[in-house]
């Protein structure tokens, strides 16, 4: 009865809150999408630009089919593919290692930290050419400079979530005779790893641009080779489909992360805090 | 979940007040430095490494005195230079704005998160070939690109620095009264400024980026970036990597100007950062 009376008093007390927030804010997300073909229709059919710079929804649509049914896309969507993820998975495993390396001994990192640190403010395209020369127009070449593109993300977000161990575990690890080597993999490890994951998305994002940047300097094969080839022959809308391929690739490295993410770190929500993303809805 | 390239990138400077240089540790780095140094000059000249493609250090350095000597490329540099700072200014322009108008409301940047992530995750530099494409191989197509990839981190950063007072904080704001305007200038303004500039730091890095693969994709322009080009394809290595060295000391120094202008800027946010940390 009295529990009956509470719940009552309670729905009531939402009430009003229930009322104003009626519409969902995903309806204006799944309103917006048609919103935007509209506007690019409309502004086509102005012809404000012309269709050769700006193709509309309608000729982008059309060409789906004819660019991914092309007998060279797969070829080529592969290869972007292979090089971004022998890349990623090269630079990341640098970045991890380093960082493990650098978080065990704090002599190491006063004196490589620095040095390391100035990556971040370093516009890696720059060696794109550099790389191409040494390492030709292969796979090899934009793997590399795909490694070096997502390096840094993974190996700062390592360093850092090392740090994040509570210090009353690190003590009772050490109280009860672990090895520096036990501490660092059973705590220190897991209490990084919602960081590296974030870093690891970044890492992903850049590691595609570097491929792709790496094909535009040159490539004999790739998506990013296939979108320059598009471009120079005036193909507008399949280089719009291409770009509509990167957007795919792109969320989709970012979903996989995200679900790899809640797979292994399962146990986020209750034993490690972050600040960052709990402070964000108010 | 958005906030994430902001976050690795104020990470970095955190670690770095961290760690305390010792006389062991300075004894470290300088024999890397030395040892790294002596294998450039040494595996290059005794034929290990072909010195053609990876020229040695005293090469390197020849190179670079030979570059600034030369003063040809005076005018690449103020391209670069220039393209950069006005892509910078209209994306962060641009991105603030965004953020204001987009941000300031939950219930709207609820409703346009999806479109954020998807726009994150799309590697923008691929609109490089179109926008060429259709502006040409002047500073025009440079700066479009620039904006095209630097205004997001703002964007982004804007509108998780206004969502970051709490719940709490809005109630008592408005129980005392206050106005949209009051709680804008007065709470969520000063939340959103330390971490907007973190990525407006992170938009000059992106801008150099998009100018850079503009110069490299569209030869007809110049640069910095159709410098290294042309040097690599003419495999003067010592030249290339005199170039980049120029590249690097550039990005570098904008980023450090970057950070004493934040510290400058938000005296108020070190002991916020302090909290969260």
């Amino acid at each position: 009865m009295s529990t009956a009376a509470t719940s009552g008093a309670q729905a009531t007390l939402l009430d009003p809150q229930k009322k104003r927030r009626k519409v969902s804010p995903y309806w204006i997300t799944a309103a917006l999408f048609p919103a935007i073909l509209l506007v690019w229709f409309v502004v086509t059919q102005l012809e404000v630009l012309h269709p050769i710079l700006l193709p509309g929804p309608e000729a982008v649509l059309t060409s789906i089919p004819r660019v991914l049914g092309s007998e060279t896309f797969g070829i080529h969507a592969s290869r972007t593919l292979i090089e971004t993820l022998a890349g990623f998975a090269l630079g990341a495993a640098v970045g991890f290692l380093l960082g493990l390396l650098l978080g065990s001994s704090s002599v190491l990192r006063a004196a490589y930290l620095p040095a390391l640190s100035a990556l971040e403010a370093v516009p890696t395209v720059i060696i794109a050419p550099l790389i191409i020369a040494w390492f030709g127009f292969g796979i090899e070449g934009k793997a590399v400079q795909a490694a070096i593109a997502c390096f840094y993300a993974v190996f700062i977000t390592t360093l850092s979530g090392l740090s994040l161990a509570n210090a009353n575990s690190v003590s009772l690890m050490q109280s009860l005779g672990a090895s520096k080597l036990q501490t660092l993999l059973k705590l220190r490890v897991p209490s990084a790893l919602p960081v590296i994951f974030g870093g690891l998305q970044l890492g992903a994002t850049t590691a595609i641009i570097g491929a792709i940047v790496s094909e535009f300097v040159g490539a004999d094969a790739g998506l990013g080779f296939l979108l320059l080839r598009y471009r120079s022959s005036y193909d507008t809308p399949a280089a719009w489909v291409l770009i509509l391929c990167f957007l795919v690739i792109g969320v989709s490295a970012y979903l996989l992360i995200s679900f790899a993410e809640k797979r292994i770190v399962f146990w986020r929500s209750t034993a490690v805090s972050r600040p960052d993303l709990e402070k964000n809805d108010h | 979940m958005t906030s994430t390239a902001a976050d690795v990138r104020s990470r970095g400077k955190e670690l770095r007040k961290q760690s305390k240089s010792t006389t062991q540790s300075v004894i470290v780095g300088t024999v890397t430095l030395v040892v790294f140094l002596a294998l450039w000059e040494i595996l290059p000249t005794l034929g290990v490494l072909n010195r053609v493609l990876i020229p040695t250090v005293s090469d390197t350095i020849w190179g670079l005195g030979q570059l600034i000597i030369g003063g040809y490329w005076w005018e690449d540099l103020a391209s670069t230079l220039s393209s950069v700072l006005i892509a910078w200014t209209i994306g962060v322009a641009f991105g603030i704005t965004m953020g204001v108008v987009l941000g300031t409301s939950p219930f709207v940047r609820t409703a346009i998160t999806p479109y954020a992530i998807a726009l994150q995750a799309l590697p923008k530099i691929v609109l490089a070939p179109v926008l060429i494409g259709a502006l040409g191989f002047g500073p025009e197509s440079k700066i479009a690109i620039a904006v095209a990839i630097c205004f997001f981190p703002v964007w982004i950063n804007t509108m998780v620095g206004l969502s970051l007072p709490s719940a709490a904080e809005f109630t008592f704001m408005r129980s005392l009264n206050a106005t949209r305007v009051q709680l804008f200038r007065k709470l969520q303004m000063p939340s959103a400024v330390p971490i907007v500039l973190v990525g407006m730091k992170h938009a000059m890095l992106l801008s150099f980026t998009g100018v850079l693969v503009a110069e490299i994709l569209s030869s007809a322009s110049n640069g910095l970036g159709k410098l290294v080009k042309e040097f690599s394809i003419q495999l003067n290595m010592p030249l290339t990597l005199a170039v980049i060295t120029v590249v690097l000391t550039i990005a570098v120094s904008l980023v450090s100007i970057m950070d004493v202008l934040e510290r400058k800027a938000v005296f108020w946010s070190e002991s916020e950062r302090g909290k969260k940390s």
